[in-house]
């Protein structure tokens, strides 16, 4: 997947400025990519299986899925239109972690089971609510750079 | 779930066999595996939490990962395949996961893929994020192996 990205350095104006997997970008992207394999996984798992025992949760583990995938597809592919659609998505994942942690925490009646984004990803070491923090920096670095 | 209060080899043996009484116990050399399984989740998880304090400390000192550093991770796959050997053979001797054989198995694969692909990516940054990345694989793997032991037994 890198090797694409090296194999047209020529995607933005900004050969070296839009390679967003190199140095601190590319423990982004592994934690980014580990990330969307495990909500990939439990959400599939969970909406085949079990999806009405916790429809909300559920349905709010296949949204983080799916902004984890993108946010991974973004950073791997690089240049500048990839690094604002990643910095938007960072935002939103942000903003999602903590209404559903707030939510979760002020409703726990309409949560039966939990979602990835319970309790501030509370069940992942609260790498959701500070991976989205680390990689606003490192986008808005990349910029700069 | 009457697993859960249950603990040990011979109760493991007993409930996992369908054999009860004194023949279980007096043939505990066939069931051998569980404490196995016990073991190599202990292994993995140390070896990654080294693996993770020497792959950090060599992000800290600002190098990639070298040669003694693959050995390494070569030394902590070789365990995690065993462990998929280990528990993809109870399953088949027919063994229960508490939490179902789907997210056993996930989890089995998740862990023994962790670090390779930490290292792979550690081929292609050549500095110290490279190293770090490993770090974090290293973590990764010890956290999936204690949610691995609480799949097995607890549920």
């Amino acid at each position: 997947m890198t090797e694409r990205t090296q194999a047209r350095p020529d995607g933005g104006p900004k050969p070296g400025g839009n390679k967003l997997v190199k140095g601190p970008g590319i423990l982004l992207v592994w934690l980014y990519g580990v990330m969307s394999v495990g909500s990939v996984s439990r959400s599939v798992y969970e909406v085949a299986v079990k999806f009405d025992h916790a429809p909300l949760a559920y349905s709010l583990s296949v949204v983080a899925a799916v902004v984890y995938c993108f946010i991974t597809y973004t950073l791997v592919r690089g240049g500048e239109t990839a690094r604002r659609a990643a910095l938007v998505c960072c935002a939103a994942e942000l903003v999602g972690v903590l209404t559903v942690g707030t939510w979760t925490l002020a409703d726990p009646g309409a949560f039966p089971d939990s979602s990835v984004w319970s309790e501030f990803g509370m069940g992942y070491l609260f790498i959701p609510v500070l991976l989205p923090l680390t990689g606003i920096a490192w986008l808005r670095r990349a910029r700069a750079a | 779930m009457v697993k859960a209060t249950v603990r040990g080899p011979a109760a493991r043996s007993a409930a996992g066999w369908g054999r009860s009484g004194p023949a279980a116990e007096r043939a505990p050399a066939r069931n051998s595996l569980g404490p196995m399984l016990v073991a190599l989740t202990v292994a993995l998880s140390a070896a990654a939490l080294a693996l993770a304090a020497w792959c950090g400390f060599a992000a800290y000192r600002d190098q990639p990962t070298k040669d003694w550093h693959f050995i390494g991770m070569g030394v902590v796959t070789v365990l995690a395949l065993a462990q998929v050997v280990v528990g993809v053979v109870m399953l088949a001797r027919g063994e229960k996961a508490e939490e179902g054989t789907a997210i056993f198995v996930s989890y089995l694969v998740g862990a023994f893929l962790a670090v390779p692909a930490a290292g792979f990516m550690s081929l292609v940054e050549r500095s110290r994020w490279g190293s770090a990345v490993v770090a974090a694989g290293g973590v990764v793997l010890a956290v999936l192996e204690v949610r691995l032991h609480d799949i097995w037994t607890v549920g």
